[in-house]
């Protein structure tokens, strides 16, 4: 009995020391001056954990959120695929990242005037010269057209013999006989 | 008026427009508190330059109004930088104005130094002494080629730094190519006279470019710089940096780039190391004594080639890294020394080099790029500039 009121006053002794610590003073005049506060928070917290366990004994709600849930595809490879989804954000963000910019490129493009007219002369020169080629060969059949019909020929065995003696011609058909002498040293 | 914003960039040249873009994009709450300092009334996309001089290109498609290139919540302040205090985070303009940033980013570009060379000055423009370097001259170098029909077309690269190393070669190849299509080539003597030891830093495209020169039968004398020229008897004086001696040389027609430096008011600032260039660390373009100072572009000390296509790598690592202090967040980006220069080799030929501070090739195409090819000639011309306008200059690319 005397050995337990030796320790008890002991134990009250080292209580009332930490008491007079300056420091220790401080932090309970602190915590005092802010228990309003912590009574607040403590009644939320408290408020809150009433409204869960309402909740989970109200089985008409839990019911209603049950049927409402289950119309949607949720399960638990939504789960999955939200936890892939998250473990995959960062290089998503790149990837979207990347085709924000292609997208803003493009747009910029389109808005501004200056690329464009100096994209169309550039393409310009590129086909400048296939169109120029065409001209010339629609010309050159609109006329031959035109001269058949204002001037229709009978044309018989010695007309084509006489073409024959054309350049042109005679040069389309060396090309004809180059081709024939080549197929026969081939065969 | 406002004098104090969160960011001022000094430029308002293919790096300041840059990071100014890629600073918006990333965080819109710097809307109206990016300061862009730059007096000049109109931005240029000078790589298009060597095809204005070699005919295949029109000057007027390399100019546009500052203002229309300038992101939208940027502030264009229409000013001369004079001088700056770091210590104070200010910068003083020349009409008196002190403004100050928490964070700065010079990209103030290179100075052209016209008289350096004697007698260049007053010869530019006339007399066939001309340079693409000059937006204002550089019709006439193709006016130049073009009436040329016999002679010594004598083509320097100086004993300084250029921006795009590549273009004192690429007027070159485009006149030697040209001297072929009118069949005056066999009455002209091209000659590449060059203060480098060799055609190309980077030993691939060295070796390549080197086969071009000896098939164009083009005299390339290394090792030589050009101090002076004597229009009126057409008369270029070289130093051969390798003896001191001078050594003259004739000529007909004469293409001259000229010789380059920091701009004065960074070079004498507290912000330059002792050659005059903004003292930046390599990789992460930071400044070396002031921690919310970043310089980019060809004002910065970097140890690469000074090239659009650089700034274009630069520019990410600046902004990220930028935002990432004002974060307080570690800087992570890193720049590589990454650089590329389309060596035009005639008017549909072109070797794409692409390297970076090893001076080792870093080639983004699935093919040798060290190969003459026409496809690379067609992006040159026609895709690059589309990717500078409403690319680079708009933060995305």
């Amino acid at each position: 009995m005397a050995n337990a009121t030796v320790s008890m006053s002991k134990e009250l002794y080292q209580i009332i020391e930490t008491l007079e610590k300056p420091e220790v003073r401080d932090s309970l005049q602190r915590l005092l001056e802010k228990l309003p506060n912590v009574e607040q928070t403590i009644e939320s917290a408290e408020n809150v954990v009433d409204f869960g366990k309402a909740v989970l004994t109200d089985d008409k709600t839990i019911d209603r959120y049950e049927q409402f849930v289950s119309t949607y595809n949720v399960g638990s490879e939504t789960i999955t695929a939200i936890v892939q989804l998250m473990e995959k954000l960062p290089k998503l963000v790149q990837i979207i990242h990347q085709l924000e910019n292609i997208i803003d490129f493009g747009t910029a493009i389109l808005q501004d005037n200056q690329t464009i007219e100096y994209t169309m002369n550039n393409l310009k020169s590129y086909t400048d010269s296939y169109v120029e080629k065409g001209k010339t060969s629609m010309e050159f059949f609109k006329m031959v057209q035109q001269r058949a019909e204002e001037k229709p020929q009978h044309i018989n065995v010695f007309s084509i013999i006489k073409w024959t003696k054309d350049p042109s011609v005679q040069k389309t058909l060396n090309y004809v006989q180059s081709a024939l002498d080549i197929l026969k040293e081939k065969n | 008026m406002k004098t104090s914003f969160k960011v001022v960039i000094v430029g308002g040249g293919t790096a300041g427009i840059s990071v100014a873009a890629r600073l918006l994009r990333q965080s819109h709450s710097l809307q109206g508190e990016i300061a862009i300092i730059d007096p000049a009334e109109k931005h240029y996309y000078q790589p298009l330059w060597t095809l204005v001089g070699g005919g295949a290109a029109n000057k007027w498609d390399s100019e546009r109004e500052m203002l229309s290139v300038i992101p939208e919540g940027a502030v264009w302040l229409k000013e001369a930088v004079s001088s700056f205090d770091p210590s104070q985070n200010q910068v003083m303009t020349l009409d008196g104005t002190t403004y100050t940033y928490n964070f700065l980013v010079v990209a103030g570009g290179i100075e052209i130094n016209w008289g350096a060379i004697k007698g260049l000055k007053e010869a530019l423009g006339t007399k066939s002494v001309c340079s693409n370097y000059s937006f204002k001259h550089v019709d006439y170098t193709w006016e130049t080629i073009r009436n040329f029909k016999e002679g010594t077309a004598l083509f320097t690269h100086p004993n300084s730094p250029v921006k795009c190393g590549g273009a004192p070669q690429k007027i070159m190849h485009l006149a030697e190519d040209h001297f072929n299509r009118v069949n005056v080539r066999d009455n002209i003597n091209v000659i590449f006279g060059s203060a480098n030891p060799a055609i190309f830093d980077v030993l691939k495209y060295r070796e390549a470019l080197e086969k071009v020169i000896e098939r164009k039968n083009i005299g390339a004398r290394f090792r030589r710089n050009l101090i002076e020229i004597k229009a009126e008897e057409k008369i270029a004086i070289f130093e051969n940096l390798d003896t001191g001696t001078l050594e003259e040389i004739k000529y007909d027609m004469i293409h001259v780039t000229p010789y380059m430096c920091s701009p004065e008011f960074i070079r004498t600032s507290a912000l330059a190391d002792e050659c005059g260039w903004v003292d930046v660390d390599k990789f992460t373009l930071q400044h070396k004594k002031y921690s919310n100072v970043f310089g980019i572009g060809d004002n910065a000390n970097l140890p690469t080639s000074k090239t659009g296509a650089a700034i274009r790598k630069q520019a990410p690592v600046v902004a990220q890294n930028l935002i990432a202090l004002m974060r307080q967040q570690p800087m992570k980006q890193t720049y590589d020394g990454y650089s590329s220069c389309p060596i035009v080799t005639g008017y549909n030929k072109l070797i794409l080099a692409e390297f970076d501070y090893n001076k080792e090739p870093v080639e983004s195409m699935p093919f040798n790029q060290a190969v003459e090819r026409s496809s690379m000639y067609f992006m040159k011309k026609d895709l690059l500039p589309v990717m500078y306008w409403d690319g680079m200059l708009k933060g995305t690319m």
